[in-house]
C-alpha cells in the first residue's frame, strides 16, 4: 500500500518578537503512523501544534491535512480531527460527564458515543463526579477522551503523559498504541522525551529551536548515526595525534576518552597494539553502538553550537 | 443558525453550579428587599390622597436597579460568562472543535442578554409580588394603593425598554471580558461606568448616550424629568451592533496561545 501522508506542511514559519518559535519546518507524517514529535522544552513542539490546528497563523509557509488546505478549509479538517494542545482544557465546575456532553453537542455526535469514549479511557466510574477532584491523569484521559467524541481519523496529543506517574504514563501508552492499530487512527504526538517516544512511535521528526533536525523512522534514526571505537587512557593528546598520523580519523577527544570513526578496517586488536607499542597505556577499548538517547543528545546539542 | 443555537444551549449547561446563575436571582431579589425596605421606613411618597403606592414601587425599584446595580451586574455577569473559558484555558479546545468562532462570541453575547433579561423580569415579579404581599398583610395600612394591581402596561413596557435599553453595555462588557483574560480590566471598566452612570443620570442630555446610564431613560413614565426614547434606543441598537462586531472581529483574527 502506498503511504500517503496525513499532515503536510511546507516551511512553516512562526516567529514570537525575537524567538523563531518555528523555523520552516517541513514535515510529513504518514497515514497510519504514530509520529512522536520529539524536541527539549521550548523546542516548538507546542507552537507547531498551534499552527496544525489554525488557533494562530503562520508567519511563512503552507499546511496540509488530509490533502486538504488550511484555513480555506479548516472546518472540514477539524471535524477528522482530535486533538488537545498542553495542559487538558477542561470546565472544574462540571462533570465529566457534563464536559463530554458540551463538546458532544458542539460536534454533533450522539450521547453514545459519550459511553463509547467514557469506556475507552475507562472513566465511567468517575464520570458523574465534578472535574475539579479529578487527579491528572484523570484529567489526561478525560482530555483524550474529549479528542475522540468525534471519530477522528487524525490524533493530535500534545504531550499527553506530561504530569503523569508511571503507571498513568503506561496506560497512555497502550491506549494510544490501540487506537493506532485496532482503529488506524494516524497519531501525531509530541514528547521531550526520547524513551516514550521510542517506546510507541513508529515515525519520528526531531526539532531543536523551531527547526526540524530529523525526520524518518526509528530505525532511520538509529542507522543515522555509525558505532564508533571508544579509547580510554590518559595519554589522549599523543595518543590522537599518533592514531590520525596512522590513518584513523579521530572524531573527538577529551580528557581521557578518545572517539574514533569506526568502519570495517579498524580493528580494536589493531589500535590496542599500535597504542602499547608506542608506549600509551590503554585501560580500555570498545566498539559503540550509540543508544538513541545518545544521538539525540547529540543532534539537539550539537544545533546549540 | 442551528450550530449558534446550540452553543447557546451549551452555555447553558456551563451555567451550572456558578455564580452567574445564582446572581441572576439574587441580585434583583436584594433590589426589590431594599426597595420594600427603604418604603416602608421613610414612606412620604407612598401615602397620601394624591399619592400612588405602586407607581411609587415601580419607580423607586427599577430606579436602584439601573443606577444601583444594573451596570455592575452586567460588568460581574459578562466577566463570569468571559471566565468561564479564560480562566481554564478553554478557547484552544473550542476553536480546535470545527465550529466557527463567530458563533461562540455571539453564544456568550445571547445568554448574558437572557440572563440580563430574567433578572428583569425577576425584580418586576419581586416589585409586584412585594405589593401584594404589603396589601395583603397591611402592614403600612397608610399607604395609598390606588388599585390592588400595578398599571401592568406601564410597568411591563418600562421594564421591556430597561431591558433593551441595557444591550448596549453588555455588548460592551462582553466585548472587553472577552478581549481581555484579566477580570480587572473588565470589572474596572465595569466600575467606571458605573459610577459615570450614577454621576450623570442627572444630566438628560447625557443620560442619553453613556452606555451605562441608557436604561434610566425607560423610567420616563415615572420620574418625567422630560427625555425622549428615541435617542436612547438609538444609541443602544446602534452600540451593541458596533461592539458586537468589534468582538467578532477581534475574536476571530486572535491568537489563541
Ligand atoms: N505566546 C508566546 N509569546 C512569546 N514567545 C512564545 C510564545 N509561545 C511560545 N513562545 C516561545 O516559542 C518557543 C517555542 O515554544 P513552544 O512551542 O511552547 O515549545 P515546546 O512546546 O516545544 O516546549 C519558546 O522559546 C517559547 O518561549
Ligand atoms: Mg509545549
Amino acid at each position: 500500500m502506498m503511504l500517503t501522508n496525513v499532515i503536510q506542511t511546507s516551511n512553516l514559519t512562526r516567529q514570537f518578537r525575537k524567538v523563531m518559535a518555528v523555523d520552516h519546518i517541513t514535515l510529513q507524517v504518514p497515514q497510519g503512523s504514530i509520529y512522536g514529535f520529539l524536541g527539549p522544552n521550548g523546542a516548538g513542539k507546542t507552537t507547531t501544534i498551534r499552527l496544525l490546528l489554525r488557533l494562530i497563523r503562520p508567519d511563512e509557509g503552507t499546511v496540509r491535512i488530509f490533502g486538504l488546505s488550511l484555513p480555506q478549509q479548516q472546518q472540514a479538517i477539524l471535524r477528522k480531527v482530535g486533538a488537545f494542545v498542553e495542559l487538558p482544557s477542561l470546565y472544574p465546575h462540571l462533570t465529566g460527564y457534563e464536559n463530554l456532553d458540551i463538546t458532544r453537542r458542539l460536534i454533533g455526535a450522539n450521547t453514545q458515543k459519550i459511553k463509547d469514549v467514557l469506556k475507552i479511557v475507562n472513566l465511567e466510574k468517575d464520570s458523574k463526579r465534578l472535574v475539579r477532584g479529578y487527579s491528572l491523569g484523570m484529567r489526561q484521559r478525560l482530555a483524550l477522551a474529549l479528542a475522540l467524541l468525534g471519530d477522528p481519523e487524525l490524533l493530535i496529543l500534545d504531550e499527553p503523559t506530561n504530569g503523569l506517574d508511571p503507571a498513568g504514563i503506561q496506560e497512555i501508552r497502550a491506549l494510544i498504541k490501540h487506537l493506532a492499530q485496532e482503529r488506524g487512527i494516524t497519531v501525531f504526538i509530541s514528547s521531550h522525551l526520547l524513551n516514550e517516544v521510542e517506546q510507541v512511535a513508529t515515525h519520528v521528526g526531531i526539532v531543536s529551536k523551531g527547526k526540524l533536525i530529523f525526520q524518518g523512522t526509528l530505525n532511520q534514526l538509529q542507522a543515522e548515526s555509525e558505532a564508533y571505537i571508544q579509547i580510554k587512557t590518559n595519554q589522549t593528546e599523543v595518543a590522537s595525534q599518533l592514531l590520525t598520523s596512522n590513518g584513523f580519523i579521530v572524531r573527538q577527544h577529551s580528557e581521557n576518552e578518545i572517539h574514533l570513526v569506526s568502519n570495517s578496517q579498524v580493528n580494536p586488536s589493531i589500535i590496542t597494539k599500535l597504542l602499547v607499542e608506542n608506549q600509551i597505556e590503554v585501560s580500555q577499548i570498545s566498539r559503540v553502538n550509540p543508544s538513541l538517547e545518545e544521538i539525540f543528545m547529540r543532534l539537539t546539542s550539537e544545533k546549540e553550537n | 443558525m442551528k450550530e449558534l443555537f446550540v452553543a447557546v444551549q451549551v452555555e447553558v449547561i456551563k451555567l451550572r453550579r456558578t455564580l452567574a446563575f445564582w446572581m441572576m436571582f439574587l441580585a434583583p431579589l436584594g433590589i426589590v428587599a431594599l426597595t420594600v425596605f427603604f418604603n416602608i421606613r421613610l414612606s412620604a411618597d407612598v401615602s397620601g390622597a394624591d399619592k400612588d403606592a405602586w407607581a411609587v414601587m415601580v419607580r423607586d425599584t427599577l430606579g436602584f436597579w439601573v443606577v444601583l446595580m444594573l451596570p455592575m451586574f452586567v460588568a460581574l455577569e459578562s466577566s463570569l460568562m468571559a471566565q468561564l473559558e479564560h480562566s481554564q484555558k478553554m478557547w484552544k479546545h473550542l476553536f480546535s472543535l470545527p465550529s466557527q468562532r463567530w458563533t461562540i462570541y455571539l453564544a456568550k453575547l445571547i445568554i448574558t442578554m437572557i440572563i440580563v433579561g430574567i433578572s428583569t423580569a425577576v425584580l418586576m415579579a419581586g416589585i409586584v409580588l412585594s405589593g401584594w404581599l404589603l396589601q395583603h398583610f397591611g402592614i403600612r395600612p397608610d399607604f395609598n394603593w390606588i388599585s390592588p394591581n400595578p398599571t401592568w402596561d406601564v410597568a411591563i413596557r418600562t421594564a421591556l425598554l430597561v431591558f433593551i435599553l441595557s444591550w448596549c453595555m453588555i455588548a460592551l462588557q462582553t466585548y472587553v471580558s472577552m478581549k481581555w483574560s484579566s477580570f480587572i480590566v473588565s470589572l474596572g471598566i465595569g466600575s467606571i461606568g458605573s459610577m459615570m452612570s450614577f454621576i450623570l443620570v442627572r444630566s438628560v442630555t447625557l443620560a442619553q448616550v453613556i452606555p451605562w446610564s441608557l436604561p434610566f431613560n425607560a423610567l420616563e413614565p415615572y420620574i418625567k424629568q422630560g427625555s425622549s426614547l428615541e435617542l436612547p434606543l438609538l444609541v443602544s441598537l446602534a452600540g451593541t451592533f458596533i461592539f458586537t462586531l468589534f468582538g467578532l472581529w477581534d475574536l476571530s483574527t486572535k491568537d489563541i496561545i
